[in-house]
């Protein structure tokens, strides 16, 4: 495989975990499930979802009123081949429970996580999505103001 | 348009939109307002700013030792057709009252604001441009006591 193809995958990985975060942020619950393959793991705060629904019933039980910002950095995609890829990626998570029902903008305390993820890709008919997710919260800062 | 037409849009509106935090940030106004349209819409700060040479007062207009850093994320690209394409993206950005006049690196105290915004961008002669720009500031941080 050549430098343009796994820059074209590279870029293809980076837009999927990009829009992960929008559809996160805006509360998209399925068209975040769809990112994933049919039975993708995502390993998150303790617990193995498996599979899309199952994905997307944990976005649907946060709080309506919570809002989140997931910042993205720092996408290192490793391709595998041509079917493959390992991509880590780091977040900084800006959070107010109450955020979404509050005038804008919202006191900001810096971010409320800093974490590590590590994602498994797949190359499938629809695309590339993602076969595992997990990531490790490395740093969490105080309740706001 | 097959993928790698629009991978090279995604590409093109990404770059457009980290030369205009670059530009912003190194106060190059007038590299700052030739990346929109000459007829480009800027919602700024609940004013509409209609035109390059607005855009460029504007900024101008700003105080000069204000140090500011604008660090762009989660660049979301929707390609429309071959001449149109939409952006959401983030910023953080962080900001110091005469931080041009002082030794570096200056306090921090995290960043000032955390925004999301949308950007509408059309292919020009002179390459991609901002036709309307817009953003919402979620999280500010109050005055350090």
């Amino acid at each position: 495989m050549d430098r343009d193809e796994k820059r074209a995958i590279a870029w293809e990985c980076q837009r999927i975990l990009t829009k992960f975060c929008l559809f996160n942020d805006r509360k998209q619950s399925d068209d975040l499930a769809n990112l994933f393959t049919p039975d993708g793991v995502w390993l998150r705060l303790g617990k193995s979802l498996t599979g899309r629904e199952n994905i997307s019933k944990a976005m649907e039980a946060r709080p309506a009123t919570a809002l989140h910002l997931h910042l993205l950095s720092n996408v290192f995609v490793m391709v595998t081949d041509a079917d493959q890829a390992e991509v880590t990626s780091y977040k900084s998570i800006y959070y107010d429970a109450a955020g979404e029902s509050l005038d804008k903008p919202i006191p900001l305390n810096g971010p409320k996580w800093v974490s590590v993820y590590t994602d498994k890709f797949v190359r499938t008919d629809e695309g590339w999505r993602i076969a595992r997710m997990e990531g490790t919260t490395l740093f969490e800062g105080e309740p706001g103001p | 348009m097959n993928r790698d037409e629009e991978r090279a849009i995604e590409w093109e509106v990404q770059r457009i939109l980290i030369r205009l935090c670059h530009y912003n940030d190194t106060r190059q106004f007038e590299e700052m307002v030739n990346l929109f349209t000459p007829d480009g819409v800027w919602y700024r700060l609940g004013d509409a700013l209609v035109g390059r040479e607005n855009i460029r007062k504007k900024m101008e207009a700003r105080p000069a030792g204000v140090l500011v850093q604008q660090v762009l994320s989660n660049v979301n690209v929707t390609v429309v057709d071959a001449d149109h394409a939409e952006a959401i993206s983030c910023k953080s950005i962080y900001r110091h009252e005469d931080g041009e006049k002082l030794d570096k690196p200056v306090a921090l105290d995290g960043p000032k604001w955390v925004s999301v915004y949308n950007e509408n961008l059309v292919r020009l002669d002179e390459g991609w441009r901002i036709a309307r720009k817009e953003g919402v500031t979620l999280f500010e941080r109050d005055p350090v006591p």
